[in-house]
């Protein structure tokens, strides 16, 4: 490997090198606290290695099964309070850490879900979900988890709404890294007037052939300089 | 393994039962994504994991307790944000310690403070949720977290 490729994978993978450099200092300075380190970590790699390839695999499957539709109905903009509850409730009966809420948030964003959801969803998970509160009884006193309970839902809820007005979905789809927005990015690309001219039904079906079917970039036919340009710039990238 | 953990991989493993007698070829397709989803994020995770170890044995929880042993409840419960914001702990071993806290004179204000920030905010975890969402929304979804968590604190204070 030479060293512009070595410097390249470093790059990409910057948390897993700070981590390893972390680790050397560490090791370094004292063995035993490397040890140590090594040992705690297991712990939370176990618990990983239990949750998320069955989180993995659940969403999978809804993104080859659920429709757009229905997650936009149960999760979309218009899904209102019905729509926060849902929200609440799929965290609530979540497992593992927060970390393996990002997958699916995701992927409901990716779906249609509107971001003020996305945001509660990662909420619940992280701090009323069903076990942890159970464990919080046992060790806090059952009075000091209801109040925190009745304090925190309403707070996330208001913090999903407020993050919602912050952050817009097109800010989160150009600045994920995830390769799956593809489609979502191109459509942002694309004129957006969804007027058929060339022959798909709207620009979002346009993007869709765009990246599945490698159809002629060039396809749309009232797309200016700079929508050419921006898509040019996606499709090289696949 | 908790209830929910086993209730978690027993539903994927129906779900994936379920599907691939109704269409082999779509359960493929949705196992294919599954992985690419594995394979886009597994190093990162297991870094994080990997620091979180690091930083909690260079930060045992016996430090926090003597930190937080003498303090006022105001800055107990801005130093239990901080620390709960900083790392990351599993439930299990963060409820003992808050009740150990507790036992040993801390308030319960700084406690529901330093619950919440720990598993709401992440910094530890930032890089992560950038990967997935941008930077943007991280930081609004955590400074906003911060902030609710110490509101929670303030109004559990008055309650309690």
């Amino acid at each position: 490997m030479n060293l512009g490729k070595l410097l390249g994978s470093l790059k990409k993978n910057k948390i897993a090198t700070f981590t390893i450099f972390a680790y050397i200092v560490v090791f370094v300075y004292s063995p035993y606290l490397g040890l140590d380190s090594l040992k705690m970590t297991s712990s939370y790699f176990i618990e990983m290695l239990q949750i998320l390839p069955a989180v993995f695999v659940v969403m999978g499957l809804v993104e080859v099964w659920v429709s757009r539709d229905t997650i936009m109905g149960i999760f979309g903009k218009g899904s209102g309070l019905k729509g926060r509850f849902a929200s609440v409730l799929i965290g609530s009966f979540s497992a593992g850490p927060i970390y393996a809420a990002f997958p699916v948030c995701y992927t409901l964003l990716k779906k249609g879900s509107a971001v003020s959801n996305i945001v509660i969803i990662l909420s619940a998970w992280a701090v009323v979900k069903m076990p942890m509160l159970i464990v919080e009884a046992q060790f806090m006193g059952v009075s000091f988890m209801i109040v925190r309970y009745i304090f925190t839902v309403p707070a996330i809820i208001m913090i999903g709404v407020i993050t919602g007005k912050i952050v817009s979905k097109e800010n989160i789809i150009k600045n994920s890294s995830k390769e799956g927005l593809l489609v979502e990015r191109i459509e942002l690309a694309l004129p957006g007037h969804s007027c058929g001219a060339c022959d798909y039904k709207s620009c979002r079906e346009t993007a869709r052939a765009l990246v599945l079917e490698d159809i002629d970039p060039n396809v749309c036919p009232v797309a200016d300089e700079s929508n050419k340009k921006e898509l040019r710039k996606l499709l090289q990238g696949t | 393994m908790d209830i929910t953990t086993i209730a978690l991989i027993s539903l994927a493993v129906i779900l994936l039962v379920w599907s691939f007698k109704k269409d082999g070829k779509k359960t493929k397709k949705g196992l294919k994504v599954a992985t690419n989803m594995g394979k886009g994020i597994v190093v990162e995770i297991v870094s994080i994991l990997a620091l979180i170890g690091l930083f909690l044995t260079l930060v045992p929880p016996d430090t926090i307790r003597i930190i937080l042993g003498d303090t006022s409840v105001h800055i107990a419960t801005l130093i239990s944000a901080a620390f709960g914001t900083v790392t990351l702990i599993p439930a299990f071993v963060a409820f003992p310690l808050a009740s150990s806290l507790v036992d040993q004179g801390a308030h319960l204000v700084s406690m529901a403070a330093f619950i919440t920030t720990l598993t709401m905010v992440g910094f530890i975890t930032a890089p992560i949720e950038i990967e997935y969402f941008g930077k943007r929304f991280t930081l609004v979804r955590n400074v906003l977290s911060f902030l609710a968590a110490i509101a929670i604190s303030i109004g559990m204070g008055l309650i309690l």
